[in-house]
């Protein structure tokens, strides 16, 4: 296992690449986003090469014409529309913010006023306090309802589940800050909401047994 | 950074392999991890191919010989699924993930070095707690394990068994948290979601997955656990319980499940085929976007497993939806044949793999298309037809996919090359065994023999004994990759930093990597499959300058003989 | 490759990289909240299915409990939505570099939470008083309700549980001075408590008040 271990000749540290001529080299472009050009030509070519009497046979025939018949299909309109929409998702997903670029100094905290504007009077508690009343009142609200409204359930439930959800809402919205976190965050917590949600549906529509 | 600081520790072969104690011992490095991962998952795949073993023994005749008595033999069919499922297939893709992520974005580790290494040691105790069972009991219920079956009609071991999956799920959850963030986070300036390599894209889409499915599982099996020790009837429909409650569930993680299984192995083919036909992947975007196609369609079919307990008329939209979810699959299938179609193609290990993959893949996948059809399917429910399905599917899918990228990626992990002519015996042998004993499983499943049962109809002992005889063999094969493994970690072929001249970025580093991966900031390529193109040529020209040749490549440098000639302009 | 060498490049970290370790851990929390929630809605779907179909149990439960009886669990609500405010307020306080404040705010969140879970604990006893019970008991005027209201509401108690504990280490780590210079290890307890609080005002809707 000696040879294992040979040293890097001085002549190879010479040929060595830098770093800058290295990123020349990679590139820094994004790769074509058309499908490959002149592939089936090519092929074809190399086919007609390969073979003794320089026909092709069926299969070669028909698996170049289908190359063939792709590269034509990327000019044909319901095509382009897929790479549009393909594209659209594409920058759609980049524009997404992440990750916040100011160190957390710089960072804007709009929540750390002692004071909350509300329908244009400022009051003079923070946005978090605010939501806290908020939600106290709504507790208050949901309980008087389902006292009062005990025995109209066809309006005391749907009542009192928009409630619950207004109340998560603020929480997520003020207290857990998805008003103003990436909007990644949104995503990934609303996704499984929906799923459960989903899940909890269906499982409804079944009869028990 | 000057010329001087490169290569790292040296060229190829010097970076020293961690010592073996490392791996014994909590690690938070992504690679001991991910060799972490990987050698506990095959410790299970053999025990659980053991168990398999066991099961074509008693199958070879009508009657029970070789076990005790019938619950002897579900515990066998039980604790093989399970260990195969949870224990071997999902956590090799952890495993292979956790090592290749952070080396494919250029990134010195994972986002949560502490967190992984947690993911990982749950999965040991998990495993154990499976084999514990047999020793109290083991769990009877099949890997499905409905309720009663595995509630009033199952021994202690089932309380074990759902111990044990709990650990796996949570372990996969904190790990699939991992993948997604660092998949999210860690990429260079220059990479963006397009320019990654497609096994990140599959891994990101198990990941998502895994974090939306898995919590299912995880809550159901709290309450069967309740059920089993808290005297609860969650799943007692004579005591006001629901039995399809856990079917729904179940299968509301264990479909989407399949995908966790089957998509990092679509992710592997992405590179395999593509580095070894020397082309550019044919239809990037849709082969990245089709895994996340299968991540959403995958929740809306998961009732297709029960046709036959679901109410009648929900059977057609799960149909629908099901043969719908075939279509991202298929999308995948031409992309990789538009790859290899006219490319140099290396017939070597790895790449036989990958090939034996599509070959195999496509035929479960049609008989899954078959299954999903709710005539066929209620007269194929339960028999052996389902049985070769999805061991086409995660045998000849997931295993070989796992198989393949082991030949691929074993010269980085370990620095020295697999040797080929064994690794192709291996492939031979696989495949030959593997089709001898999956094939006539369509058979006999169609004629109507029914899955876990040691007794059955001796019209079907021919076939059932042809069918263990070629397993034998598939179980042999095994030994060839175990034995290529030993030599090769002791005195195989230096492989070099490079040896497949692959672009994308695990492969411009030392073999293995050191610690941190990359010495400066890696320089990704612009297109990972840009191979056939002068750029390329010469990037991989300047990486072999800098981390010194590759001498595990020098065979795959020689063109080979009968493969067709390059349609590109230009070869590297 | 060892442990001391990681920490050693986590101290070499750049300010970028340390922006996106920020973002890191957040993003991960709320991947973590993604799958609670999913673990959540299999329990909550299995009462909601009983409620459904078994709607007179349930308003059976609910007179037995009295107005005392729901007064205690709005009682025991408020704490816990006292509890996320406190939560928020102190975050407030150690962003603006008050150490003490936030620690101070923090003995209120813990506070609220033992108490929440001793409430909790009394009325469990009272349920258990009036035959509600986690295991099937067909005798029981209420059989079916125990273990499809004990299984999420345990489940969710044992998540104020760990958030205690949790509530008690953040406030350790902050008298260190760890959180002076980046809070987000706080933020991203604050998102559990928050999560936690929230699981609780619907399982506070669906089960005593509908
Ligand atoms: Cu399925």
């Amino acid at each position: 296992m000696a040879d294992d271990n040979k040293k890097p000749t001085s002549e190879e540290q010479e040929n060595a690449v830098t770093d800058d001529e290295l990123k020349q080299i990679a590139g820094d472009v994004s790769p074509p986003d058309e499908y490959p050009e002149g592939q089936a030509d090519a092929l074809e070519e190399a086919l007609e090469e390969a073979s003794d009497d320089g026909e092709l046979t069926a299969v070669e025939e028909g698996v170049t014409s289908a190359l063939r018949a792709t590269e034509e299909a990327q000019d044909t309109a319901p095509v382009q529309a897929f790479d549009s929409a393909v594209s659209g998702i594409q920058s759609a997903i980049e524009s997404i913010p992440g990750a916040p670029e100011e160190p957390q100094d710089a960072h804007a905290q709009p929540h750390l006023s002692d004071t909350t504007v509300l329908f244009g009077r400022e009051f003079p508690y923070s946005i978090y306090t605010m939501v806290f009343f908020a939600l106290g009142a709504l507790t208050i609200i949901e309980v008087l309802m389902a006292e009062l409204l005990a025995s109209v359930e066809i309006i005391k439930i749907p009542l009192l589940l928009s409630i619950a959800t207004a109340k998560s809402a603020l929480v997520v919205i003020f207290y857990m800050h998805l008003n103003h976190d990436s909007r990644v965050f949104a995503v990934t917590f609303l996704v499984p909401v929906g799923i459960a949600l989903l899940s909890v549906l269906f499982l409804l529509g079944i009869p028990a047994n | 950074m000057a010329t001087a600081s490169y290569p790292m520790d040296g060229v190829a072969g010097q970076v020293k392999r961690p010592a073996l104690a490392e791996y014994f011992t909590w690690s938070i490095d992504h690679k001991i991890i991910g060799v972490q991962y990987i050698v506990t998952s095959l410790f299970f795949f053999i025990i659980a191919g053991a168990l398999a073993m066991l099961i074509r023994w008693e199958l070879m005749t009508p009657e029970i010989t070789v076990m005790a008595d019938g619950s002897q033999y579900n515990t066998l069919f039980s604790i093989h699924g399970t260990m195969m499922i949870f224990t071997w297939i999902v956590p090799f893709w952890a495993g292979l993930g956790n090592y290749l992520i952070p080396l494919m974005l250029g990134a010195k580790d994972m986002a949560f070095p502490w967190l992984n290494a947690f993911a990982f040691w749950l999965l040991p105790p998990s495993g154990f707690l499976l084999i514990l069972g047999f020793f109290i009991g083991p769990a009877e219920a099949g890997w499905t394990s409905y309720p009663p079956l595995s509630t009033i009609y199952s021994p202690d071991g089932q309380t074990l068994w759902a111990l044990s999956i709990h650990l796996v799920g949570l372990s996969s959850i904190l790990g699939a948290i991992n993948f997604i963030v660092t998949i999210k986070n860690m990429r260079p300036p220059s990479m963006g979601w397009f320019q990654m390599p497609l096994f990140a894209w599959a891994t990101l889409a198990t990941s998502i997955i895994v974090v939306l499915a898995t919590p299912f599982l995880a809550g159901a099996l709290t309450l069967l656990l309740l059920d089993r020790v808290a005297g609860t009837t969650f799943f007692d429909a004579t005591s006001g319980g629901d039995v399809l409650l856990w079917q729904n569930i179940f299968w509301f993680y264990s479909h989407p499940a399949v995908y966790i299984m089957i998509l990092p192995g679509f992710g592997v083919l992405s590179e395999v085929l593509a580095i070894h036909s020397r082309k550019p992947i044919f239809g990037y975007r849709m082969i990245a976007l089709s895994s996340m196609a299968i991540a959403i369609v995958g929740f809306t079919v998961w009732a297709h497993h029960m046709f036959t307990s679901l109410q009648p008329e929900l059977r057609i939209p799960f149909m629908i939806t099901s043969m719908i979810i075939a279509v991202p699959t298929g999308i995948k299938i031409f992309g990789w044949l538009g790859t290899i179609w006219g490319g140099r193609i290396r017939l070597n290990s790895a790449n036989l793999f990958s090939l034996g993959f599509l070959s195999l893949f496509v035929i479960g996948g049609i008989s899954g298309v078959m299954l999903a059809a709710v005539p066929v399917n209620i007269h194929m429910h339960d028999t052996y037809f389902v049985v070769s399905h999805f061991h086409f599917v995660l045998y000849g899918g997931s295993v070989f996919a796992i198989y393949s990228a082991l030949y691929h990626w074993w010269p980085k992990i370990t620095g020295r090359m697999l040797d080929e002519r064994l690794g192709k015996i291996h492939f031979v042998t696989t495949y030959i065994g593997f089709l001898g004993t999956f094939m006539p499983q369509h058979i006999v499943g169609m004629q109507g023999m029914p899955r876990r049962v040691a007794v059955y109809d001796p019209q079907f002992q021919d076939l059932n004994v042809l069918i263990s005889l070629f397993s034998f063999l598939l179980g042999i094969s095994t030994f060839f990759l175990l034995y290529n493994m030993v030599v090769s970690t002791v005195a195989g072929r230096v492989a070099g930093a490079n040896p497949w001249r692959a672009l994308t970025l695990e492969w411009q580093t030392t073999s293995p990597p050191p610690a941190y991966n990359f010495a400066g900031e890696p320089v990704p390529f612009e297109d990972p499959y840009g191979y056939g193109t002068d750029a390329s040529k010469a990037y991989l020209d300047a990486m072999e300058s800098r981390f010194g040749p590759s001498p595990g490549a020098e065979e795959e440098r020689r063109p080979p003989s009968g493969a067709l000639p390059e349609p590109q302009p230009a070869g590297d | 490759m060892s442990q001391v060498a990681v920490e050693q490049h986590h101290h070499e970290m750049s300010a970028e990289e340390k922006a996106r370790s920020i973002d890191n851990q957040k993003f991960a929390m709320w991947l973590f909240i993604a799958s609670e929630t999913v673990i959540f809605s299999t329990m909550i779907v299995a009462y909601i299915v009983f409620r459904i179909q078994e709607p007179e149990i349930v308003k059976g439960v609910h007179e037995a409990l009295g107005l005392s009886g729901i007064l205690l669990v709005t009682f025991n609500s408020f704490l816990l939505l006292t509890s996320s405010w406190a939560m928020v307020m102190g975050l407030r306080e150690i962003q603006r570099g008050n150490r003490a404040g936030m620690i101070r705010w923090f003995w209120l969140v813990a506070g609220l939470g033992v108490a929440f879970l001793a409430i909790q604990y009394y009325e469990y006893v009272q349920m258990a008083s009036k035959g509600i019970t986690l295991y099937h008991d067909p005798s029981s005027e209420f059989a079916g309700f125990g273990m499809r209201f004990y299984a999420p509401t345990a489940f969710h108690g044992a998540h104020v549980f760990a958030g205690v504990l949790w509530c008690l280490l953040v406030m350790r780590r902050a008298s260190k001075g760890v959180y002076d210079k980046n809070s987000v290890g706080v933020e991203i307890f604050g998102l559990y408590w928050h999560y936690v609080d929230i699981v609780w005002v619907l399982l506070f809707t669906l089960i005593y008040l509908i």
